[in-house]
């Protein structure tokens, strides 16, 4: 049995949710099938999945933007139905359109108001916040003017802005440019160290990859794989070994002890089922006049783990869900 | 509070955005400046006075019974003297004890004129005018309608009258002015008309017919952007993130509406007003309060658009659905007006269930034709009758005004709290 004390620690927590959209004369779509999710407080957690796997819905209903068929859902202990649930969360949509009447500085000075936020608190922050996404020059400009990149940044600030414990954010980075794309990666990432949580939705897997440390892959309205970035993208037994000397020398030592060596680069892939047989490799490498100059776990991409957790885009069960 | 205040704040962004308030605003400056060059001449007491004689066509006045229609007599005017501000008209008839003439009442005369003049129904308010006295009765009312007071007519001699009248208030004399526009310019007389009826007419036209007509119909396609574009996908995903209830959202937007149609309508009926009592020196504070009753019919068309925003999230529905709901609003009032009218009843027997069926309409909806004649008694508050048509009279009796409020006020609520629980059990 779970108190309101765990409920509390987590920042999101999602309980058996269920979202059937019905509409008339068309067939119903089950977008969230029974989900289960926790996210802590002071995490930053990626949500992936393909087009359709429910990301969206479930931020949604999170944010009350939608309604449940079944199943609850909590933000930062409070039930998400309850309007004060979002007072402490800050939300970036996918697709957002700020209306075309609004300046940037008029769109915080809106949204802050929303937030409950008082007039100078609105003016002081909003103007931080613009400056901080590099939109201080265009604050006083009309948000139609603004080019896609720019939208995206005011998005971040209106969602910051306010200074919330939660983040949901989807697809943050999406038509931003590279240099605009890091600027948002630093700016996350410190409103994490200062606590916070964010929840990332998103296509772009090495963003993901660069910023959460927790990711779920969903499907279907399912939860395939959960964990840690590192856990989940360790292959578990290869490693990478970069040395001196010769290379095909070195190949031919790691093959005789490893009994198997690949070559990547000016490296050398080998399988160790263990810390001894990984120890016996470097010792006979040192033997062999080859100083190891570099050692590390072979690790997949954490698209390689997307498309292995999700199968082929011919399955048509569109991946397997983890045994619990 | 904060959030509601935003909100409404947010509308006027929008609704300045399109340019429309500045197009209204430089409407309302026109009318205002051609309100201010509307004005009055002071015409000869004495001809108004005679006017009242020569121009009114006595047979149409009153109405002759039937019986007695050939008797009907027509006063003549022996002579007109003046003596310190005081008019004496003599006046003279070849058969008093034959005249025999009836007046009713506004309303009556209203039915009966609508009716083609075929037949009088009877009524309680009838007034038989005969003989003598009943001559002397009815000029006293004839004048008094014209404006002529204080009034004192007296029999001077065998079928000699003398009519006795100040020259009072030109304004509320029919025929004692002219009519001018553009700052003197143009001249134009007003015949059986008084001034102060004039500028009721001009009133009538601008709260209305301009305001509350045409401009109604500009408001709501301007206003009817604002649901749609807030519900938009993208958009609304923004507002129904904070920690803002969906009624208050709905319900901010919805009064962003009424605020931008309040402004413009307090820009035109206040400048025409102001402009109107500079030109004509006529003060008439009544007039400003037809700001509330405008206001107050666009908030029932509006709850309409509102509804079907949430419904659809359309601009063209939204537009369209208010226009059509106002002309069935007007149908139902005409309806009711035509199926409890006293000679068509008398002369057609309506099916009871065409009255049943049109009754109940007209208390389930709003009563929007009603509200056009409130109009006209807040530009008569605090005045009399005199100087004012009988048929304007009419139009305003048995209105029940009270009851024609509540109920609009009622149905908006209604409607605006069926579209505030459909936007909140709303997925977007």
């Amino acid at each position: 049995m779970e108190t309101g004390e765990d409920r509390i620690e987590a920042a999101v927590e999602v309980r058996r949710l269920t979202k059937i959209y019905r509409a008339a004369f068309q067939h119903e779509v089950k977008a969230l099938d029974g989900l289960d999710m926790k996210v802590p407080r002071g995490e930053i957690f990626g949500l992936l999945g393909p087009n359709g796997a429910g990301k969206t819905t479930l931020v949604k209903v999170l944010l009350d933007i939608c309604r449940p068929t079944a199943g609850e859902t909590f933000l930062l202990g409070t039930d998400s139905r309850k309007t004060r649930s979002r007072r402490a969360v800050g939300y970036l949509p996918e697709d957002h359109r700020f209306p075309g009447y609004l300046t940037g500085a008029a769109a915080m000075d809106l949204y802050g108001a929303l937030s409950g936020l008082p007039r100078r608190e609105r003016r002081r922050r909003g103007a931080e916040a613009l400056d901080r996404v590099g939109l201080s020059k265009w604050a006083r400009v009309k948000t139609r003017k603004y080019s896609k990149g720019m939208k995206q940044r005011l998005g971040i600030a209106q969602a910051l802005f306010h200074d919330p414990d939660v983040l949901l954010l989807d697809e943050p980075t999406d038509g931003v440019d590279p240099v605009g794309r890091k600027a948002i990666r630093d700016l996350l990432l410190e409103f994490h160290d200062r606590g916070k949580t964010i929840l990332i939705n998103s296509h772009l897997l090495l963003e993901v990859e660069l910023i959460c440390r927790d990711v779920a892959i969903m499907n279907h309205g399912r939860i395939l794989k959960r964990g840690g970035v590192e856990a989940l993208t360790r292959t578990g037994s290869r490693y990478r070994v970069r040395v001196g000397g010769d290379l095909f020398s070195a190949m031919g030592v790691v093959q005789a002890q490893a009994g198997e060596a690949e070559r990547e680069g000016d490296a050398v892939l080998f399988p160790a089922a263990d810390d001894a047989a990984l120890d016996a490799v470097t010792a006979a490498l040192g033997a062999a006049g080859h100083p190891i100059r570099e050692i590390s776990p072979v690790r997949m991409s954490l698209e390689e783990l997307f498309i292995d957790v999700l199968g082929s885009p011919g399955d048509e069960d569109g991946g397997r869900e983890e045994e619990p | 509070m904060r959030a509601f205040l935003a909100l409404i704040k947010d509308s006027f962004r929008e609704s300045l955005d399109s340019k429309v308030f500045y197009l209204l605003a430089a409407g309302s400056l026109l009318f205002s400046i051609a309100s201010l060059s509307v004005g009055f001449r002071k015409r000869p007491f004495d001809e108004a006075l005679l006017g009242v004689f020569e121009k009114t066509d006595w047979r149409s006045i009153h109405v002759s019974l039937p019986e007695t229609s050939e008797n009907v007599i027509v006063p003549e005017v022996r002579s007109l003297e003046e003596q310190a501000g005081t008019f004496t008209l003599v006046l003279s008839a070849p058969d008093a004890d034959a005249f025999n003439a009836r007046t009713v009442s506004p309303g009556d005369l209203a039915r009966f004129l609508s009716d083609g003049g075929s037949e009088l129904p009877a009524s309680d308010e009838l007034m038989i005018h005969r003989g003598e006295k009943g001559f002397r009765r009815y000029l006293h009312l004839r004048l008094r309608q014209a404006g002529f007071l204080p009034l004192k007519i007296e029999k001077t001699g065998a079928m000699r009258w003398a009519v006795r009248c100040e020259a009072s208030d030109p304004f509320r004399i029919a025929g004692a002015q002219s009519l001018t526009f553009l700052f003197g310019l143009v001249e134009v007389g007003l015949g059986g008309y008084s001034g102060r009826n004039v500028v009721l007419i001009l009133q009538s036209l601008l709260a209305n017919q301009i305001a509350g007509w045409a401009g109604i119909l500009v408001a709501i396609v301007v206003t009817a952007w604002f649901l749609p574009n807030l519900l938009r996908k993208g958009s609304i995903d923004l507002l129904l993130a904070r920690p803002v209830s969906r009624f208050l959202l709905l319900l901010a937007r919805y009064l962003g509406g009424l605020s931008f149609v309040f402004l413009n309508a307090a820009l035109f009926i206040g400048g025409t007003w102001l402009g109107m009592t500079l030109g004509t020196g006529f003060v008439q504070p009544g007039y400003l309060l037809t700001v509330v009753t405008i206001t107050l019919l666009f908030a029932i068309v509006y709850s309409i658009s509102c509804l079907t925003a949430v419904l659809f999230r359309n601009v063209v529905i939204s537009v369209l659905a208010p226009v059509a709901f106002w002309f069935l609003c007007y149908l139902v009032n005409t309806g009711k007006a035509t199926v409890d009218n006293p000679v068509l009843n008398a002369m057609v027997s309506l099916p009871p269930a065409l009255k049943k069926i049109t009754t109940a309409l007209y208390y389930l909806l709003p009563s929007t034709t009603d509200l056009g004649k409130l109009n006209q008694v807040f530009m008569r508050l605090g005045e009399g009758n005199e100087g004012v048509m009988l048929v304007q009279q009419a139009s305003l009796e048995n209105v029940d005004f009270a009851g024609s409020i509540l109920s609009s006020l009622l149905f908006t609520a209604v409607v605006v709290g069926i579209a505030g629980w459909l936007f909140h059990r709303k997925d977007f």
